[in-house]
């Protein structure tokens, strides 16, 4: 007994070293799974603090851009809604509520809607999917979404695997975890961690994959390479689209994105031969060195959406336990 | 001011460069060519190093632990900072013996520094110890050596930078790193 004791005594600078080491080693694996960081990051309330005086320094510096960013992003909108006014009062249609439109053509012309439509109310509203009046404007169904903008107040793009932004936003703001963040330009990522005050996004520059459309609906999947923060690659999408360099890929409503939020531009396409899909590299359409305001997207619908497809998973892994067990 | 105060302070001196200054300089304009790897130049390394020579190697290593945590803390990087940090705190008692002319003891109330050491001896042991720490760092972070020539790229870029700031730190602070500590207890 003794001589562990002295054993001990002799290697305990080494002892402490591998617990120490075993520990962080540990604090890596979990921050890298799924449930993404936990426990300490910059949620909290003290690094929040810091990076909030930090930011209201640096924020000067950068007052010109964010605003010329605001007023363009202002025309856009403006010119969008000129857009929508149009396409409303074509279709003669109460304007305020521009998505809503009573789809009566295709009551008529479906027999099975018409059975169900006999029996509920004849004015129930169906969300039109796809509106294109002219060219192709891309418009955010936003009956079901609510936009809350926040400033970024630190943001990291050199990690090689992920990349993670802190905002001045929280849970007393009605942020919460899984929620998706856009900003005028394109996607931004996902919350990842809540407090009260702050909120961590990890952003796309990360090893979470972004489901996404090009050339009018092939679907395909975003992924960060790891080495510019300027690029992303899109894979598994069909040989026969018709891509072409300049396109944009936009985001499916698949994943926790609204549909049709700009993800990046086309620079190159090639053929990975192996299952014969097209590989894209993407150049995003956000600037992720500087970042200034994001919108954090509330998915009303989403819970229900989530709960829906959680049940159907559920009950697929019940089956398959159910299957392996005689 | 007590050495315990001094070393207290320049650790909140240097995690607050670290977070504030350095994390934030690539931002705009540091190393944006595309193409080339994007890095951060770390200082708050020197924080271990700069500890008394004597410091016992078990308080290296718990201060090495907490440095790490607290720049993973503002950083969202879990335990990289801290497995870094520890590896480095691990090997900086080899180093010294192998740099230092005399035995380890005999340095009793001495940090490392320019003064102590002179230029060479100095930026060696910095150097050295950096180097540890990055590959530390980056083998962890980058997880994979399948493209060996974007890893050896981020490292030394990294690297020459923070040995830059290293410099500009020992250059700047002299003073404070060479004060001689009385009355020093510590085995």
């Amino acid at each position: 007994m003794a001589k562990i004791i002295q054993l001990i005594r002799k290697y305990w600078n080494i002892i402490l070293f591998l617990m120490l080491e075993i520990f962080c080693i540990r604090l890596i694996i979990r921050s890298n799974s799924i449930q993404g960081v936990d426990m300490l990051n910059s949620s909290n309330a003290v690094a929040g603090f810091f990076y909030e005086k930090q930011n209201q320094v640096a924020s000067y510096f950068q007052m010109g851009s964010v605003n010329k960013a605001l007023v363009a992003e202002n025309t856009r909108l403006k010119q969008e809604l000129d857009g929508l006014k149009y396409f409303d009062t074509l279709q003669d249609v109460t304007s305020n509520v521009p998505l809503v439109v009573y789809d009566t053509i295709k009551v008529k012309t479906d027999s099975a809607a018409l059975a169900a439509a006999t029996d509920s109310a004849q004015s129930k509203p169906t969300i039109v999917q796809d509106i294109r009046p002219f060219g192709k404007p891309r418009i955010v169904k936003y009956a079901s979404y609510k936009y809350i903008a926040a400033k970024v107040i630190n943001n990291s793009v050199t990690n090689d695997r992920n990349n993670y932004i802190t905002i001045n936003k929280g849970s007393s703001d009605g942020i919460q975890k899984d929620m998706a963040v856009v900003t005028a330009n394109g996607v931004v990522g996902r919350v990842a961690q809540v407090s009260k005050h702050y909120a961590v996004i990890i952003s796309v520059l990360s090893s979470r994959p972004i489901s996404s459309q090009v050339a009018g609906g092939n679907i395909g999947v975003s992924n960060w390479g790891g080495d510019a923060p300027d690029f992303v690659t899109m894979s598994q999408v069909d040989v026969r689209a018709a891509v072409r360099k300049g396109d944009t890929a936009y985001t499916t409503g698949y994943s926790y994105f609204p549909e049709n939020i700009p993800v990046g531009i086309v620079t190159a396409v090639d053929t990975y031969k192996v299952n014969n899909t097209l590989n894209l590299k993407l150049k995003l359409s956000n600037n992720f060195r500087n970042l200034q305001y994001v919108y954090v997207v509330a998915n009303q619908l989403g819970t229900e959406k989530q709960i829906l497809e959680k049940a159907v998973s559920d009950k697929e892994k019940e089956a398959q336990q159910n299957a392996k067990k005689p | 001011m007590s050495i315990y105060l001094r070393n207290f302070l320049r650790y909140l001196f240097l995690v607050g460069i670290q977070v504030l200054l350095l994390n934030k300089l690539f931002l705009r304009w540091w190393a944006n060519p595309s193409g080339f790897p994007t890095f951060v130049p770390f200082i708050y390394p020197l924080f271990i190093m700069l500890l008394p020579i004597s410091t016992p190697i078990w308080f290296v290593l718990v201060s090495g632990f907490a440095v790490g945590l607290t720049v993973d803390m503002f950083m969202n990087t879990m335990g990289l900072h801290a497995a870094a940090c520890v590896f480095m705190a691990f090997c900086r008692i080899a180093v010294l013996k192998t740099i230092l002319p005399r035995k380890i003891y005999e340095y009793r109330n001495l940090s490392p520094s320019v003064k102590s050491m002179s230029w060479v001896p100095f930026l060696t042991y910095a150097a050295v110890l950096l180097l540890l720490h990055h590959i530390a760092y980056f083998l962890l972070e980058i997880w994979s050596l399948k493209a060996p020539m974007y890893f050896i790229l981020k490292l030394f870029s990294s690297l020459v930078t923070s040995l830059i700031f290293v410099i500009l730190y020992a250059l700047l602070f002299s003073r404070s790193i060479d004060t001689q500590y009385n009355n020093l207890d510590l085995k």
